[in-house]
């Protein structure tokens, strides 16, 4: 292709016209009142925390909005709350240094981890007193089957929710190959893509002959029988290790053992709301030991979502 | 001159005498250039709030190096499973396409002003459009996904449906553009509704219908690439599925795929297009040209005597003229590939039949509608992060169009040269699906609202820049050789006739571009670009069809509203 100096001069003069606007753009707020003067790399600014979202289980819309502003207060800087569906979207930002705090489920912390993301996990949310981060991946079949285990599952059509998914698909990999069922030859794998949708068309029958969800989309259908669960560890919430240090741990010290009264009680808008009281009681704290068993569960499986 | 005779009136002194005065411009034109002016300025606010600071470009050059490294060398996936794959995808978009065109035939009949049986009618066919229009395919396949088999059905559906917004639009746009004759001389005859539909519309309207459905057919290829993320088989899906994994070689292995489906894709209708409409096609893009390569030269002018058509004998049976036989080929064809997309796509078509107990699941779950757990703020501020992405993008478009154009339009562009290769450039970026790019942009920038403004942005100059180039290309002629005449250089030619005749066909593509970034917004919000995507997406997710159905309901609204707009702004600058 031949370049002409008229083009070029068009190609630079959108450029600069681009860049020009870019530069009118260019924020000019004064840091906010708890900046650090320390060193340490940020997602966006040394006023501002990025605060990055996957919502993790699929029976919950998990609102988030009061434990942002809860850390807003804590560390008194400006809190940017992104949520995305895209599991790869986050990942990719936690490894290139793009958010500063976030929540995503165990798989995708691993597998952030696994591509070089510097972060450390802290805590876990959990819904009720005294319980332990997580929930339940659950084995399923239409309430009229005669099927009773999991080792039954060979040569049937079984719903899993997506190659990605920790209760979903992950743990429920690593329970067939332990029953003895290769599930990439043995079985028909049949992607549902959500867990209510798992759910439902094994409670059908006839699109899936079983399948797996987590607890929660398991309890909303109607029509089926669990015949074995596992307990599958909670989605961390992260902080990147580029912050500075003080910063850290203002952050990890400020939510570790964080109770919903606790946000109450510093008055944050929302927190005594219905759905927030629904999806968060507290959060417990966890650490990356925790998460091994998802690695454990990736060698043993070779999931290609591990990135093997 | 010589002396003038007495009988001659006198010579207006001056000019304002001699043409009057320049008429005052009518109020809904002030309107309409007020509206625009406000615009202007929303999308200049929009680029300013959307934070734009230097690291989203720095930082994200920075990263280029380290990203190449995980992308190259790229993984093909084993030819069979790929070609399989590639298979799927184009039965997909061509069932699903050919779907939505023949749903659209009794949408456009009822909404074309024309042929609609009773005048209330009218409306009504234009608001399944608009309605259409403004439920993205990709949440229709979501839902869809419950209703059927997985696989390809939930996407053939989703594309048929939703194409049905711009397919009825354009089918109903060319009836009513007919020439009216031949209809009413066969209603003259006596003939029935059905009738002079079939004899004096069908056959005029017919070579458009097929152009707008093969330019949707390329749409919805594009398309499909999201409609992986709903869990539709095909190349969508094994390229989420590759992103998923952050199997960034087979990721853009399947890109490049994709990609070039795309530029191929666009090259054969446009082949099939020019064919259609007799027309040699203008353009300068590689399609056109293949075109006017294969097109056929006029028929000879017949010799003396009667031509052999005007014997009794001859009027008694159709010829196989060579139109015939080429028209013949052509319908065989059609059924042809349309026979192999129903096999390629590997749809469960039986499901068609089945799924009706389904229904009430989704249904039931639906009603009342309901934003719940957001809040009317959080909406007012997802829809205003939604429209300053579409406007930002529109002005970046329209921006770099405005350069990128001339250089791609035969009488503004300094040489063949420059046209060729900014023809080129146009139809690379058109191919590449906006989903792609801002995926990369969001790996390059981190998430946000940016990412997808600059992937619309870039995506919109390659149909934008397009526009204007054929715009400039199609300007009268008069006005440019008056200018040229005089001793206009070409920078004089191009301001003061070629760039004012086309101004308005500019405005009105501007306007429909930000149309169609308001839904590209959206569905760029499934890959964290926010706004009220996402929430419409993550509703879905969780299957609150109470939810989904209520940010459909805002959206086809905001939709109508800046529909609306421009049709006034349109009709007011004509």
């Amino acid at each position: 292709m031949k370049i002409s100096a008229r083009g070029l001069l068009g190609a630079a003069a959108a450029a600069v016209l681009m860049l020009g606007m870019a530069a009118c753009s260019a924020d000019k707020d004064t840091p906010a009142p708890g900046a650090s003067t320390e060193a340490g790399t940020f997602a966006k600014d040394p006023g501002t925390l990025v605060f990055g979202v996957v919502p993790d289980t699929a029976s919950t819309q998990q609102n988030y909005q009061p434990l942002q502003d809860y850390i807003a207060k804590v560390t008194g800087l400006k809190v940017e709350y992104r949520e995305s569906s895209d599991y790869a979207a986050l990942i990719e930002a936690a490894v290139s240094g793009k958010v500063d705090v976030a929540s995503f489920s165990g798989f995708t912390y691993v597998t952030a981890k696994k591509n070089g993301a510097k972060i450390t996990p802290f805590a876990s949310i959990i819904t009720k007193a005294g319980q332990e981060p997580g929930y339940y991946s659950e084995a399923v079949v239409p309430a009229n089957s005669p099927i009773t285990k999991i080792e039954e599952f060979k040569g049937k059509k079984v719903c899993f929710v997506s190659q990605t998914s920790t209760s979903g698909y992950l743990y429920p990999s690593y329970n067939l190959i332990k029953a003895g069922i290769d599930p990439t030859k043995d079985i028909t794998p049949v992607f549902a893509g959500k867990h209510d949708a798992s759910a439902l068309k094994v409670s059908q029958g006839t699109e899936c002959e079983a399948g797996f969800a987590e607890d929660v989309a398991v309890e909303a259908q109607p029509g089926l029988k669990v015949v074995s669960k596992t307990f599958v560890v909670g989605a961390p919430m992260v902080v990147s290790d580029g912050l500075p240090a003080t910063l850290k741990q203002k952050i990890v010290d400020g939510l570790r053992n964080l109770t919903i009264d606790q946000i109450q009680a510093a008055g944050i808008a929302n927190a005594d709301s219905d759905n927030f009281k629904k999806t968060f009681y507290a959060l417990a704290p966890v650490d990356d030991a925790k998460y091994n068993v998802i690695r454990e569960l990736c060698q043993t499986t070779k999931a290609t979502a591990c990135g093997n | 001159m010589s002396a003038r005779s007495a009988l001659q009136p006198p010579v207006p002194a001056t000019v304002t005498e001699r043409v009057g005065a320049r008429p005052r411009p009518r109020t809904s034109t002030v309107a309409a250039v007020g509206t625009l002016a406000a615009m202007l300025v929303f999308a200049l606010w929009s680029l300013s709030t959307l934070d734009f600071t230097a690291d989203t470009f720095t930082g994200g050059l920075d990263r280029v190096g380290p990203f190449l490294d995980r992308m190259l060398p790229l993984r093909f996936p084993p030819t069979a499973d790929l070609l399989e794959s590639i298979g799927i995808t184009l039965g997909i978009v061509v069932c699903g396409t050919a779907l939505s065109a023949l749903l659209s035939v009794p949408v456009a009949y009822l909404a074309a002003r024309n042929t609609s049986p009773y005048r209330w009618l009218i409306p009504v066919g234009r608001a399944v459009g608009v309605v259409a229009r403004a439920v993205p395919d990709v949440v229709l396949a979501m839902v869809f996904v419950l209703l059927f088999t997985l696989g390809s059905l939930p996407g053939i559906l989703a594309i048929a449906l939703h194409s049905v917004g711009m397919i009825s639009k354009l089918f109903a746009d060319a009836i009513e553009q007919i020439d009216e004759g031949p209809r009413n001389a066969v209603r003259a005859t006596g003939a029935s509704r059905s009738q002079q539909f079939f004899s004096g519309v069908f056959p005029q309207v017919l070579p458009s219908w097929i152009a707008t459905t093969l330019h949707r057919a390329d749409i919805n290829l594009r398309g499909s690439v999201l409609l992986g993320y709903a869990g539709v088989t095909g190349l969508g899906y094994d390229l989420r599925l590759s992103l998923d994994s952050l199997n960034y070689r087979q990721a853009m292995a399947y890109v490049l795929v994709i990609f070039g489906l795309c530029v191929l894709f666009e090259i054969l209708s446009t082949v099939i297009r020019a064919r259609l409409l007799g027309t040699a096609p203008t353009g300068r893009s590689l399609g056109a040209r293949i075109a006017r390569a294969t097109r056929r030269p006029a028929p000879a002018p017949a010799g003396p005597g009667l031509p052999p058509r005007l014997t009794v004998d001859a009027a008694m049976r159709r010829p196989w003229t060579s139109e015939r036989i080429t028209s013949a080929a052509g319908l065989l064809a059609t059924v042809a590939v349309l026979a192999a997309a129903a096999v390629w796509s590997k749809a469960a078509w039986l499901d068609l039949f089945g799924f009706w107990p389904q229904i009430p699941l989704v249904t039931e779950r639906t009603w009342p509608l309901s934003i719940s757990p957001r809040t009317w703020s959080d909406v007012a501020d997802a829809l205003l992060v939604t429209l300053q992405i579409a406007a930002a993008a529109t002005l970046l478009s329209a921006a770099a169009s405005l350069v990128a154009g001339p250089l791609a339009a035969r009488n503004a562009a300094p040489n063949r040269i420059v046209r060729a290769a900014a023809r080129t450039v146009l139809l690379v970026i058109r191919a590449i699906p906006e989903l792609i790019l801002a995926i990369l942009l969001i790996i390059l920038s981190g998430l946000g609202p940016q990412a997808g403004t600059i992937a619309l942005a870039v995506g919109g100059v390659g149909l934008l820049g397009k526009l204007v180039a054929d715009s400039l290309e199609e300007a009268p002629r008069g006005p440019q050789l008056a200018v040229q005449s005089v001793g206009g250089t070409r920078t004089q030619v191009f301001f003061s006739a070629t760039a004012r005749l086309s101004l308005p066909a500019f405005v009105g593509n501007t306007l429909y571009l930000l149309d169609t970034n308001i839904r590209s917004a959206t569905l760029l919000g499934i890959v964290g670009a926010g706004g009220i995507g996402y929430y419409l997406v993550d509703a879905t997710r969780v299957s609150r069809y109470d939810q989904v159905a209520a940010f459909i309901v805002i959206l086809v609204l905001v939709v109508l509203v800046v529909e609306s707009i421009s049709f006034l702004i349109r009709k007011a600058l004509r």
